[in-house]
Formats: C-alpha cells, structure tokens, sequence
C-alpha cells in the first residue's frame, strides 16, 4: 500500500478525543485536521493535561499570531498548552525557547552567532566528512540496519555535540534523555529525570570550560557573558545547552528518516533528484513542509484578550499554531497534498515563524543537504526492509517523527 | 506609535503609522508593502526583511549587534554602511519619521 492509497482510508484513530491527533500517514495530516482547517481557530482538549486549549490552522493567521507580542512562549503560564502532565522544570528551566521580549532575544543572542548562515557554510567541509564517515558505519554493517539509530540520529548528534564542546562519547546519554524529553510515550518522572540528570552534566561541563575553554559554543557564550557585563548563572548556560542539544539532534534526525523514507517511498521523485543533483535544496525544503516534524512544537499563551480570524482568544488562553495544516494551504503550495522536490518554497512553516524561528534552521538545512547529496549516490541500493507504515511511529511526541528506520542495500 | 516612510526602488513611497511594541519590519507586513519577505519573521536569522535607512537619518537608532552584521553579509541585495534589518528596529516614538529604502530584491 502506498502512500497515496492510504489518503482516502479513514484510520481508526479518527475518533480520538484528545490532542494530538493521530496522522493518518506520517506525510499526511490527522483526519480531524480537515474540520480543523476549515475553521480556522477551533477548540480542543489536550492529552495529558486535559485543558481545553485553541489550535490555529490558516497559514496568514499563524504568522501573523507568531509576530503578535501579546502572545507569550512562557511555560510559566498555567495555560500553557502541554499535552503531556509536564513536571515542574518543564515551566522553570527553558532557556530561551520559553521567553519573551529582551530576556528572549539577549539570551538567544548568545548562542545565535554560531547558527547564522555564514557561520554554518564554514562547517560544509566538515559535515560532509561526518556523513561520509557514518555511511561508511552503515556499510560496513550487515544489512538490515536501523538507518535511523545508526545514521539519522549519529550524524547530528556528531554535529551539535562538536559545536557546543559536548565530548563524543555522551551520545548514547544525551540520546536516552533527548528521547524522553520529547518522545510521546514518556512518563513525568522520566522526564524529570532527564532534564535534572542532563543539567547535572552540563553543569560538571561548564565548571571544565571555566578552566579550560575552548572554540566551542558553551565557552564563547561564558565569554560573551562576561564581556557583557551581564549577571549570568551556571543555570542561564545548562538551560541554553540542553535546548541547542535537543533541538539540534533531536529534530534533524527525524527529518532525515523521514525523508529518506518519503523519497523512497516515492520513486519518481528520489529518480528526479538523481538526476538533477541540483534539485537537493529545493527537495529540502519540500520534504520539510511535507513532514512538517514539529507541527505540534509551536505552543503560545495569550497576554491579553486577542481577536483571531473572527474568534475572540482570552488572555491566559492557551494556543498551538499548527504548522502542518498551514503548510497544506493550498493558495501557498498548490496540489500541497503532492510532494514535489521542485517545489522548493521555503515559504513553509516547518521552521515556526517569528523570533522563535528555530535558530539551528540553517544548520538543519545545510545538513540534509549534505545528506540527501550523498545518501543515494553512495547507496543507490538502498530501500525500506520493512513496509513504510508497519515502522512504528512517535506518536504524541514534541518532534514527529519514526522509532526506527530499518533498511537493507 | 511611529510615523514610518517605505521608499520602494522604483521611488514610490508608502507612509504608515506603527505602533509600538513591534518593528519595522512588522510594520511593513502588517500593511502589506511589498519588498520586505522577512520569511523567518523577525528572528534576525534570513536576511529577507533587509533595508537601507536613509543616508540623512538623524534619529536614534539601536546598535547592530553581531547577529545583525553577519546576516547582512548574506543579503540579496548588497549591504553598505546604512543596510539593517528591520526586525531588529523596535519601533518607539523616537524612531517617529524614519524614512528607510527597500532593496531590489530580499530573496
């Protein structure tokens, strides 16, 4: 069964009562988005935490919402849309994810340097040997392969850990606790866990870049920190670390599984891509918008009574701007139910929107770039070892995205 | 509020009052003015909501900061010593009367 069949077929989770919704397909939306959609702004109930929170569809009206400064990122709020029962340092520790005004764009702009687009094409050179060296691991494995623990997940953890100054030898730590702090099927305890446990080592990391800094990301922030003149604490740097450490491996290994699968799950397009190596930017930025991995990632609360589309928000109300009902708005990508690598708009909403646009955008996208340029040629064998929609999927969770990837060659 | 000016390439210009809190750029997307994309939404991060203040600008504008000056160095349009993005001018009433020109092209 492809892809497109499985369009028409309603799933059996159709009916769930909470938010999230189930996808039908990981490329297609819920079925209940469509009601959703026409709507514009509706009421639903969230898993977990059981508020009654409002979602957002209309690609206009998310972005106007998202450059709204009476909207707020703050977790503090007790509205704040979780759809899981969050434990309390899911409000207290979040760096700048979860502020607003001039505490979210001094804090960010501690870390954003290293993620501008200049800064990021400085690392081509060296990602693509990092990709390289894990497609040798791949091939040097017996197949089948988990594509997504050995590759998708490897590369960027690889990635982020050297930008930030994170010892290689942590992945398996920070992929356990990476996984419970955004995975659906976490407990709060597991969640608690991990962000103490994750704190607790990056404060014993700091308190080694104090001694001995280095070219890294967490080095340069302490430095910029104190020539600044700015009161910081131990807690303002393990906060900001843990969210680029999630962030930055988390989501760019779903989307590598994702569309790897997405393309060879659609033939044609993988063979336009070979064809046409110069297709690999737009096809980026197509399999982005078709995956839209953190539709349910972009949550805000209202600091004061707001109009959207017709339906008055109350101040204190919780909002979730989906993104992958905006980026099948048709007056925006036309056929948007259809993948098309030429596409290639980078209009799409899988980044978010505003000044929480995801600050690792271009490091993401410099990444599957390098990704998709070499995967195919280097593996022209590669296919799926088991059917597309048995591979269990992450259901729930803060960043979409696939448990395993297994594949053969 | 800030009376702000958008003087487009072709020398049409387009005067809108904006409030504050909110910048430039946002002034410009929330009346519509063509010329500035700001695909990531004032994030300081895509370099498409570039503008260059005019030479005879006397009002006080915020520092650059070193986000600001490196995006710059990826603009469709060449930077020069009066390029900015505008998602990184907050408007206030100081800023009242700014004249700013858009550029050939953001992306």
């Amino acid at each position: 069964m492809t892809i497109s069949d499985l369009e028409s077929a309603a799933p059996a989770e159709a009916e769930a009562a909470t938010f999230p919704y189930k996808r039908t397909c990981p490329f297609t939306p819920p079925a209940q988005y469509a009601d959703m959609i026409e709507k514009d702004v509706s009421e639903v109930t969230l898993d977990g935490s059981g508020l009654r929170i409002w979602t957002v569809t209309g690609y206009e009206t998310i972005r106007t919402l998202l450059t709204d400064p009476r909207l707020s990122a703050s977790r503090r709020h007790d509205n704040f849309p979780f759809y899981f029962v969050a434990p309390p340092e899911y409000r207290t520790e979040t760096s700048f994810i979860g502020y607003d005004g001039a505490a979210h764009s001094s804090t960010r702009r501690k870390a954003a340097l290293t993620f501008t687009h200049r800064q990021v094409q400085r690392l081509r050179p060296r990602i693509e040997e990092i990709v390289d060296e894990h497609l040798d691991k791949l091939l040097a494995m017996e197949a089948p392969a988990d594509f997504h623990r050995v590759f998708s997940l490897a590369v960027p953890m690889t990635v982020i850990c050297e930008l930030l100054g994170i010892p290689q030898d942590q992945h398996e730590f920070f992929i356990k606790h990476g996984t419970a702090l955004l995975g659906g099927h976490s407990s709060t305890e597991e969640r608690q866990a991990a962000i103490v446990e994750v704190n607790a080592y990056i404060s014993e990391l700091i308190k080694q870049k104090k001694e001995e800094p280095g070219e890294d990301l967490l080095s340069r922030a302490m430095a910029d920190y104190e020539a600044s003149g700015e009161e910081y604490t131990d807690r303002d740097l393990f906060n900001m670390v843990r969210l680029l450490m999630n962030g930055g491996h988390e989501t760019t290994a779903s989307q590598i599984s994702l569309g790897t699968a997405c393309l060879l799950e659609n033939p044609d397009q993988l063979e336009l891509l070979l064809n046409d190596p110069s297709l690999v930017k737009p096809a980026v930025e197509e399999l982005v918008r078709f995956a839209t991995i953190g539709d349910t990632a972009v949550p805000r609360v209202a600091l004061e009574d707001i109009e959207v589309a017709g339906q008055v928000i109350r101040k204190g109300d919780g909002i979730l701007c989906l993104g992958l009902a905006a980026n099948r708005d048709p007056e925006v990508f036309p056929e948007p139910e259809k993948l098309d690598i030429r596409r290639g708009s980078r209009k799409h909403l899988g980044f978010g929107h505003g000044v929480h646009h995801c600050i690792g955008a271009d490091l993401a996208r410099l990444e599957l770039e390098i990704v998709w340029s070499k995967l195919f040629q280097r593996i022209p064998t590669l296919r799926l070892a088991k059917p597309f929609l048995e591979i269990p999927r992450k259901e729930g969770a803060v960043i979409y995205g696939l448990w395993e990837l297994p594949v053969t060659w | 509020m800030a009376k702000i000016t958008y003087k487009h390439p072709n020398g049409t210009v387009t005067v809108v009052d904006v409030r504050a809190p909110g910048t430039v750029m946002r002034g410009a997307k929330l009346n519509n003015i063509d010329g500035i994309e700001a695909q990531c939404g004032g994030s300081a991060q895509c370099g498409t909501c570039h503008v260059y203040v005019d030479e005879a600008n006397t009002l006080p504008l915020p520092a650059m900061d070193s986000v600001e000056d490196d995006v710059l160095y990826g603009t469709a349009c060449e930077r020069n010593e009066f390029s900015r993005l505008s998602c990184q001018l907050p408007i206030s009433e100081e800023l009242d009367g700014l004249l700013v020109h858009l550029p050939e092209a953001q992306s």
